[in-house]
């Protein structure tokens, strides 16, 4: 497998620490040779490569920005070359680290007991145990607040009654962060693998998203010990400041699956011959690379500086939406326009094209709409909620 | 950007997360219009061709 060398116009690598770099290559050469090789066998036959699990875990790569716990405690801005690396293998292989880190760890660590932490942190960080996180449900989805999933106070914990939809790592996971209703309050229950009631189903039919692990949840009277309460979380802030933090990552990982496409689109320009000459000499297929590699390079600048601001401990959860929103935006449309210069080969899995602008459909979805990020930011810059 | 195909893309956004699975015809509909803006000459060539028209000049050779 050929080494990636990265889409680099603008001199950014300057611009990153020596720590950052070596992050940055660290899940690069894993991306090479780990994950390019077998991840369109992977989308083709609609599983997830399992055996990435342990190994990235080895690498440091589950809640890397997390520190304790045997975390790696790296910088934001490394924390997101990695996941845009592994989105550029495949949005599969960064979603299911996303999860781990920023939709499991991050609400253990921080609403958690100590106990919890101790519990499961550590073997999460190392991918002994996987984990999933439940909050959109199939009746609700831009809407958490309306969730029906609830729990009840009981003798000895709580009872869990409900279900949840689209949920990555489901049907792996050991342990399960669901939110639900208490007493009219949005709060989290860890939910262990083999909890009677709880049951995980894969679901079928995705056109998108193939190589990942999607799934349905649904708790029938199940007993949650009152020592799995996520006990510091209270209200809908607190599953969406998991969101955030996940966001923060799809911004970097749509850059790497931009790279993708871009470098795809720009070699097959320059190796396909029409009319005696590369198909790259047309003005209308240079409009095209130039385009993608515009939008490219000012959402590498977008998320740089929104790690910064994470690192400096001044990252306003409205800069999110507005990275998640463009980044993903722009890394579907290269997509589509790396597709289009590679003609009919665009359409099949020789190369990674295809296969990255069907799961850029479901990224520009997830964890908050492109349309609710929309909204969000309206309602910041105007004062007026048109959500509601 | 640049916009095509965009009642499938609209169609796609409306259904939101479930645009993405085959319970609805929206996500083969889109994959297949990928091929349809390709074979029987690219969206691009039938510029080319327009653009010759009106213009009186080839930039396709």
């Amino acid at each position: 497998m050929e080494k990636f060398h990265g889409v680099d116009y603008y001199e950014i690598e300057e611009l990153l620490t020596e720590q950052e770099r070596l992050v940055r290559d660290t899940a690069r050469t894993f991306v090479d040779e780990q994950v390019l090789p077998i991840i369109r066998a992977h989308h083709r036959a609609g599983t997830f490569p399992t055996d990435l699990i342990s190994k990235m875990g080895a690498l440091g790569f589950f809640g890397a920005n997390l520190t304790g716990y045997g975390c790696a405690g790296v910088s934001n801005v490394a924390y997101g070359l990695m996941m845009q690396e592994l989105e550029r293998g495949d949005s599969a292989i960064r979603s299911c680290a996303s999860v781990q880190g920023a939709l499991v760890m991050y609400p253990i660590q921080t609403f958690g007991s100590e106990a919890q932490g101790d519990r499961w942190l550590p073997a999460l960080a190392r991918g002994e145990a996987i984990g999933c996180f439940g909050l959109t449900e199939p009746d609700h989805g831009s809407d958490p607040a309306g969730m029906t999933t609830r729990a009840i106070r009981v003798r000895d914990g709580f009872l869990l009654n409900g279900a949840k939809r689209w949920i990555t790592n489901g049907t792996l996971a050991d342990i399960a962060v669901i939110w639900a209703k208490l007493d009219g309050e949005v709060q989290g229950f860890l939910v262990e693998r083999g909890t009677p009631g709880f049951q995980a189903t894969e679901m079928e039919g995705k056109f998108s998203f193939r190589a990942s692990v999607t799934s349905e949840l649904t708790f029938n009277d199940c007993l949650i010990p009152e020592a799995n309460l996520l006990d510091k979380a209270h209200g809908l802030k607190a599953p969406l400041m998991c969101l955030n933090q996940a966001r923060y990552g799809i911004a970097w990982g749509a850059v790497g699956a931009a790279m993708a496409c871009y470098d795809a689109a720009l070699r097959y320009a320059l190796s396909r011959i029409q009319f005696g000459k590369p198909i790259a000499s047309f003005q209308l297929v240079q409009d095209k690379l130039v385009t993608m590699l515009t939008e490219l390079t000012k959402a590498q600048f977008l998320c740089l500086r929104l790690g910064r601001l994470k690192d400096a401990g001044r990252l306003q959860h409205t800069q999110v939406s507005l990275a998640k929103r463009n980044n993903v935006a722009i890394a579907l449309d290269i997509a589509r326009l790396a597709r289009d210069i590679l003609g009919a080969s665009g359409i099949v899995d020789d190369y990674p094209v295809i296969r990255h602008m069907l799961n850029l459909e479901t990224v520009k979805t997830y964890e908050g709409t492109h349309d609710i990020h929309t909204l969000i930011l309206g309602r910041d810059i105007t004062g007026i909620s048109a959500l509601e | 950007m640049i916009c095509r195909k965009r009642g499938t893309w609209c169609a796609l956004s409306l259904r939101a997360t479930t645009g993405g699975v085959d319970d609805y015809p929206v996500m083969r509909h889109l994959l297949n219009l990928e091929t349809v803006k390709t074979y029987e000459g690219t969206h691009d060539i039938h510029t080319l061709i327009l653009g010759r028209d009106i213009t009186g000049i080839s930039a396709i050779e």
